[in-house]
């Protein structure tokens, strides 16, 4: 166990990566468990399985919808042993379909990609961009991967399909392929969108959500006042108030885009 | 030095080390469960080990 501390509090911090297999996660949470930790910190999709694992040892998330998920009563009032921090709201899912619109007007297809090992976010994503490309007129092209090969097999579906630009649904496994992503959006020449900033900063064309930084300090933040006594019950889940929409005009170019000011002025950020 | 002090002195040397181990023992544990690996949940980490 390595020596470390949270927010100047000494402590020992036990970690368990799943490594982007989901289904290692009950085992990774079960031990935890049995090791009987003061809190788990549930963070990159397995906050599911560590509500299965305890129902006594405090859990702090990071996460979808935990109220449609199960793991809390409600957002204000949680209830029981967790709490945590989401990295959605209903008004983001709607926001990457109209961006995307923005920037490819003539596109009449567009693709989703989710990861079906983790869902219940797949489904809710996927409900939501449904409704998103309904509202804008577009059709949807739903696409599944949970492998490096299976997201390269939905890229070459995309292309035959004739998709005109592609939502990528956040996802742990995503966000660690954002490598890959970029470059297979590139390479296929197709703009596509992400969650995270760290997807325009490899070479993504575009991102628009909150904080993965800011999202992952507010965890830390609930873990040390959970370890200095705070009850789960009693902290509300937090929802993100700031979201940042990053541009990466390298890769518009190289997709042959001209970004409308509209999206530059409103860009939090612009990569040349 | 008196003998009240120099016995206060080792008393409190003989109970030092105890108290180190039982601050030890009491040393909170955090379990960080992720679904991905080190190399890319780092910047997270690091922000979560940050607590703002």
């Amino acid at each position: 166990m390595k020596p470390a501390t949270l927010r100047g509090q000494n402590l020992a911090i036990e970690y368990r990566w799943a490594e982007g297999r989901y289904d290692r996660l009950p085992a990774l949470a079960a031990d935890l468990g049995g090791r009987k930790v003061d809190v788990i910190a549930a963070t990159g999709g397995s906050a599911r399985p560590a509500k299965n694992a305890t129902s006594t040892i405090p859990i702090v998330f990071t996460g979808g919808d935990p109220v449609a998920d199960g793991l809390v009563a409600s957002l204000a009032r949680p209830g029981g042993n967790v709490t945590g921090v989401t990295f959605m709201t209903p008004e983001l899912t709607p926001k990457w379909v109209e961006l995307l619109s923005e920037l490819v007007p003539q596109a009449g297809v567009i693709a989703l990609l989710v990861n079906p090992n983790d869902t219940p976010s797949a489904e809710r994503t996927m409900r939501n961009v449904q409704e998103a490309a309904r509202t804008k007129g577009v059709q949807l092209l739903i696409l599944k991967a949970g492998t490096e090969s299976e997201i390269e097999t939905a890229f070459t579906t995309l292309m035959q399909m004739h998709a005109g630009a592609l939502v990528i649904g956040g996802d742990t496994f995503f966000s660690s392929q954002g490598n890959q992503l970029a470059a297979l959006a590139l390479s296929h020449a197709i703009p596509a969108i992400y969650e995270w900033r760290e997807f325009a900063a490899a070479g993504g064309l575009i991102s628009y959500g909150p904080s993965v930084t800011g999202t992952y300090r507010r965890v830390g933040n609930y873990a040390g006042r959970i370890l200095k006594g705070a009850k789960p019950a009693d902290l509300p889940v937090e929802q993100p108030t700031t979201f940042e929409l990053v541009v990466n005009l390298k890769t518009a170019k190289a997709l042959g885009l001209t970004v409308p000011p509209s999206i530059l002025a409103r860009a939090d950020e612009v990569i040349e | 030095m008196t003998r009240r002090e120099l016995m206060l002195l080792l008393g409190g040397a003989m109970t030092a080390p105890r108290a180190l181990r039982a601050q030890q023992k009491a040393m909170p544990v955090i379990g960080y469960l992720n679904g991905t690996s080190p190399v890319p949940g780092e910047t997270s980490l690091a922000a979560f080990r940050q607590g703002g």
